[in-house]
């Protein structure tokens, strides 16, 4: 959950702790949900055309609806194992990919030609080119790949070489061994870095699997439901798997860091 | 020891134009110049982090292969891991408990007992100059090299200091001494003049780039009769002062 800082808002009735500051955040966070949500009824009740623009409640019907589908899980469960797909392979190549980067700038160079191709390629070309090449299922998980992997290799590649060339000289002053270095400099300071990678990756994953699903129409998916809604006209039906879409990248990021607290946190306590 | 005929430069830009200075087993020879003169370059050269235009010298080979401890302008320490951590971290020949006492004995001695679980962020610039020096005095050498350690600290911070790193150089070497017993062989360069003075045994005074040595003076006062109360060191300093305002 994000915490929201007012400064100057300070109500003097109010006591100014840290418990009173993050009720006062989660109370303004809610408040600015509540406001979207009245305009977005305020607008659907202006228009009064379902098939415009469906009221919040509408749509909640309708997820309910989708969500009680027997197919439900199995579209999902497709999308969430080609992002999982799509996300590692990137991750992991796009890892090693950075620190060679970042390391040598020789292998700079020579990648640098195919990675600048692939950020200037339109994502339709790319999803277009996979359509004629593979499998529908695959589609996405080629598309999802080619996307995130320059970002994090460029991500990781900053990091690298963002670390202290004051921590290494140091190192070598006191002929620190080259695993230390690794595992005390090079690890802890590139970590923030991979981090931030791979959060950005995973949102981004999502966006690309789904529009490349609704191209490619595997049999099924997110992507896929929301063609066809679209097709059917059903508008309050696209609000529904939309909001799916959106709860499934907010749940895929409130994991990533869970399990990346349950790491540090386990690596602090050991050390 | 004596380190001879020095020359460096980095492109076009000479820094080292023909050094050469004497530098004496267990004593602090200091080197006294304006900033960007070079000093420092010198010292990494002794250090062996950067490479003379000319193939280094018999002298130069034997100081380098000597074990040495540094003490930067910085305290560069590692901003993840703790005060005792980044001690314990060039303890590495040490088994892990030996690394933890050698490592609080001399947080203790630098009188920063209590601190050993702080992250640097959390500690004053002071504090941070003093885990450095913990850790440069925990790491068994026979050399240390100081480039400006007491660079930016205020007089009163910086004379503690001072007194720390007497009191720690002047005792029973750390267990795990790679043999060298006694007070360290120490070059210390600094651009200020009252450092020199109460710290240097020997002063070279640099001319500025490309530096070249313009005077050698030996510091008539004992390492531990030197304060800034005491007549001579003042003196010394007025005579050290003189050299500079008089280069031109």
């Amino acid at each position: 959950m994000k915490r929201f800082h007012f400064p100057g808002s300070a109500d003097p009735a109010v006591p100014d702790t840290f418990f009173y500051r993050r009720a006062r955040g989660y109370l303004i966070f809610a408040l600015s949900v509540i406001v979207l949500l009245l305009v977005w009824q305020f607008l659907a009740r202006l228009i009064h055309l379902e098939i415009i623009l469906p009221t919040p409640s509408r749509v909640l019907r309708e997820l309910g609806q989708i969500a009680s589908q027997p197919d439900f899980l199995h579209s999902l469960g497709s999308t969430v194992a080609r992002g999982a797909a799509g996300f590692l392979v990137a991750a992991g190549t796009g890892f090693v990919a950075g620190l060679a980067v970042g390391l040598s700038r020789g292998v700079e160079n020579a990648l640098k030609p195919l990675i600048t191709l692939i950020q200037a390629t339109p994502v339709m070309s790319v999803i277009l080119l996979a359509l004629i090449w593979f499998r529908t299922g695959g589609v996405p998980i080629f598309v999802a790949f080619l996307m995130t992997f320059p970002v994090i290799t460029l991500n990781v590649a900053r990091g690298v070489r963002e670390v202290d060339t004051h921590l290494l000289e140091m190192s070598r002053a006191y002929h620190l061994r080259r695993r230390t270095v690794l595992t005390r400099i090079y690890i802890p300071s590139v970590s923030p870095y991979v981090i931030s990678a791979f959060s950005i990756a995973l949102g981004l994953t999502w966006k690309v699997i789904i529009a490349a699903e609704v191209l490619s129409q595997p049999p099924f998916g997110i992507g896929t439901q929301l063609q066809e809604a679209r097709v059917e006209l059903e508008t309050a039906r696209v609000f529904a798997w939309t909001a799916v879409a959106v709860l499934l990248a907010g749940a895929s990021d409130g994991l990533f860091y869970l399990l990346l607290r349950a790491v540090t946190g386990k690596r602090k306590a050991t050390v | 020891m004596r380190i001879s005929g020095i020359h460096k430069s980095f492109g076009t830009l000479k820094v080292l134009d023909g050094v050469s200075i004497d530098v004496t087993e267990g004593m602090v020879t200091a080197i006294l110049g304006p900033s960007g003169c070079g000093k420092t370059t010198l010292l990494r050269i002794c250090a062996g982090l950067v490479e003379p235009d000319q193939a280094p010298d018999a002298s130069l080979v034997q100081l380098r292969s000597q074990r040495a401890a540094f003490l930067f302008q910085e305290p560069r320490l590692l901003p993840w891991d703790t005060a005792a951590e980044n001690v314990e971290l060039v303890l590495q020949d040490l088994a892990p408990q030996d690394r933890r006492s050698v490592a609080s004995r001399l947080l203790d001695e630098v009188g920063l007992s209590g601190y050993g679980g702080y992250y640097p962020p959390e500690l004053s610039g002071g504090m941070k100059q003093r885990v450095a020096m913990a850790r440069c005095f925990a790491y068994p050498a026979a050399v240390l090299y100081m480039d400006e350690p007491f660079q930016g600290l205020d007089l009163e911070l910086k004379l503690s200091l001072f007194d720390t790193f007497r009191s720690l150089n002047f005792q029973e070497p750390p267990p795990g001494d790679t043999g060298a017993s006694g007070p360290r062989t120490v070059i210390f360069v600094t651009h200020d003049v009252t450092e020199a003075a109460l710290l240097g045994d020997h002063v070279y005074v640099f001319s500025p780039r490309p530096a070249t040595v313009r005077h050698r003076v030996d510091n008539p006062v004992p390492m531990n009769e030197r304060a800034l109360q005491n007549a001579a060191v003042r003196d010394f300093e007025g005579q050290l002062y003189g050299m500079i305002l008089t280069q031109g």
